[in-house]
């Protein structure tokens, strides 16, 4: 009689020092070999992104149930005749603990696990510290990044923001460390293309942000298949754009929907001031985009970006714009982009447009020639979308046209001398806040500023878009606009004068009775007369 | 929703210094006069240029049925 032969026992835990190899092992299993992983453009990017975070070794869970891969293995793979597994791995990783021992070891962990019964507050913020987050490794072919919760790379003396990121609690054998990142995933073809994985990295922001839903990818897809339309559910081979709102108001939220190029080609929306007013609110925003190459449109999510202390660009629309905002300080833009990976680094470019008038926003991987083993990607954007909560009614184009209209008063009322055009130009920066963060702010400023003071004690709309007039690097005047107003009104709250020479030069100027009759003409009475009682 | 710490300093720089942050820029208003305002304001072709940026702002949030039923893969 032969005996069955049993099953090799798998330890619940591994400890490896990092390097590539160990890590595409990691992420192998019986239906993707090493082999295959190292070949994933993926897992590679993953790879590069943690050693740009100093990554020093990893511990690997052996036997974790992903919520988001269970619903993908119920909806689909559950039914495959060929028999997919149920449960993950998980691979959390470590940086250097700048005191505390590395743990490099399986016996470095145990002691880890042992010290947590009593934990030294010390040397547990150092592991703390040294904890880049981990990555879900499905049991997949080839689509073996699951859910991938890391940091970004550091702010670089605060040239890179992230503001679009949450807080997340991973717990490892009870011990509980936190990442502030935005999720990931790569697509799996069968349960989420693209839009389906940047609806739901871009809907776990919102659902933090405006308490909406967070759809898993299968859910996400089994929403879209509500609005009728041609091709397959599943295996999924993408999204309309008309599935994508349906799925974003099935979650509860709204959105404002940038269509950045005219029928020309040619770029028509300040799409660089566009996203720097959604992220620095903290929301990401997703990018409609077609690779070069290619004729079919792309997904992806900005969740930050990277700036230099002066402007970038000279211009972010074909036509010329009478205002000129902070956004044309973008240098760089991250994005989870689930072709590549998270946080992946892109350049800001305009290139000349299809019919050679105006420009086109590119966003371009590598500067200049990418290494040998890498290839050039570049992504020409075409739409921008970002989910919000229904109350903000006040979009950012039109919160923009109210600055246009203000950057036109400014400038008619000091001869141009506060102007973008003039000798030394004014920038604009206009971003999304709440009532809460920006009082929360004003106290602590209130004794600095005098009219902080009042605002303070104002009920202000829950939304507010805040935009600053800058003279070189220090604020002139700065404007709250409320995005929970209906459009037609003129949304102008309040504004803090913070140059007196200013707000004496425009009350001189607005004393002229012909002067305001012909600047009516030009903005309209309403912010005239609101401009009126601010002085 | 929070702005980053350095943004909220610069927005504020200018009331940590008892100089006006206009005249710090090098701006000079003092020599401006309404008349002078005046006579450099064309309200009719002002308004043109206004109503054709804002036209256009208008135009970029605007979705075709072409649009909604483009395949996002």
């Amino acid at each position: 009689m032969t005996s069955v032969p049993k099953p090799p026992v798998v330890p619940p835990f591994e400890v490896h020092e990092y390097s590539r190899e160990r890590l595409f092992k990691a992420f192998s299993h019986r239906l993707c070999s090493e082999a295959s992983v190292s070949e994933s453009k993926r897992v590679k990017y993953l790879c590069r992104h943690l050693e740009g975070l100093f990554v020093h070794s990893f511990v690997v869970e052996n036997a974790y149930t992903d919520s988001e891969y269970l619903d993908d293995y119920g909806m689909f793979y559950s039914a495959c005749n060929r028999g997919y597994d149920r449960i993950c791995r998980r691979i959390h990783f470590f940086r250097k603990p700048a005191h505390a021992p590395p743990i490099l070891l399986d016996e470095d962990f145990e002691r880890l696990l042992e010290d947590a019964s009593e934990p030294i507050p010390e040397l547990f913020s150092d592991y703390q510290d040294a904890y880049l987050g981990f990555s879900v490794a499905r049991p997949l072919p080839e689509a073996v990044v699951g859910r991938t919760i890391v940091r970004p790379w550091d702010d670089d003396g605060g040239r890179r923001n992230y503001s679009a990121l949450g807080k997340h609690s991973s717990h490892l054998f009870g011990i509980t460390f936190e990442t502030v990142a935005l999720p990931f995933q790569e697509q799996d073809s069968a349960t989420a293309a693209c839009a389906t994985v940047a609806l739901w990295i871009a809907l776990e922001q919102a659902s933090r942000r405006f308490r909406s839903t967070w759809p898993r990818p299968a859910r996400i897809t089994e929403i879209a298949a509500n609005v009728s339309e041609t091709g397959r559910i599943m295996p999924n081979g993408g999204l309309t754009l008309s599935q994508v709102v349906t799925v974003i108001r099935s979650a509860g939220l709204e959105l404002e929907f940038g269509n950045l190029l005219n029928l020309h080609g040619n770029l028509i929306t300040p799409w660089l001031s566009f996203l720097r007013g959604y992220l620095l609110g903290g929301l990401p925003v997703i990018l409609i985009v077609r690779s070069q190459g290619s004729e079919d449109l792309h997904a992806v999510v900005a969740c930050g970006f990277g700036m230099h202390g002066e402007s970038k660009h000279t211009k972010e629309c074909s036509e010329q714009q009478s205002i000129r905002s902070k956004g044309l300080w973008l240098e760089e833009l991250y994005i989870h982009d689930d072709q590549r990976g998270p946080y992946c680094h892109y350049f800001v470019e305009h290139a000349p447009s299809e019919d050679m008038v105006g420009i086109q926003p590119v966003l371009r991987e590598w500067k200049e020639h990418p290494p040998e083993e890498e290839e050039q990607r570049v992504l020409y954007v075409k739409y921008a979308l970002v989910p919000l909560d229904d109350k903000i009614r006040v979009s950012y184009t039109a919160a923009y046209g109210v600055l246009v209209k203000l950057g036109r008063m400014l400038s008619s009322l000091t001869a141009h001398k506060i102007a973008s055009g003039a000798a030394v130009g004014v920038t604009w920066d206009c971003w999304i806040t709440t009532t809460s963060d920006v009082k929360a702010e004003l106290l602590k400023r209130q004794d600095a500023v005098p009219r902080y003071k009042e605002l303070l004690l104002r009920n202000l709309p829950k939304y507010m878009w805040r935009a600053v007039c800058f003279a070189k690097d220090c604020a002139i005047w700065e404007v709250f606009l409320d995005a929970t107003d209906t459009p037609r009104s003129p949304v102008v709250i309040r504004s803090v004068w913070h140059s007196d020479a200013l707000r004496q030069k425009v009350e001189e100027s607005l004393q002229d009775e012909e002067l305001s009759a012909s600047l009516r003409k030009v903005v309209g009475s309403a912010l005239i007369e609101w401009m009126q009682s601010e002085i | 929703m929070r702005q980053s710490q350095k943004e909220d300093e610069s927005a504020l720089k200018t009331n940590e210094t008892t100089i006006d942050p206009l005249i710090a820029a090098g701006i000079d208003l003092s020599d401006v006069t309404p008349s002078q305002c005046l006579s450099l304001l064309d309200a009719d072709e002002s308004r043109k240029e206004l109503d054709q940026e804002l036209r256009l702002l208008q135009q970029g949030s605007s979705v075709t049925a072409e649009m909604l039923m483009s395949v996002i893969r």
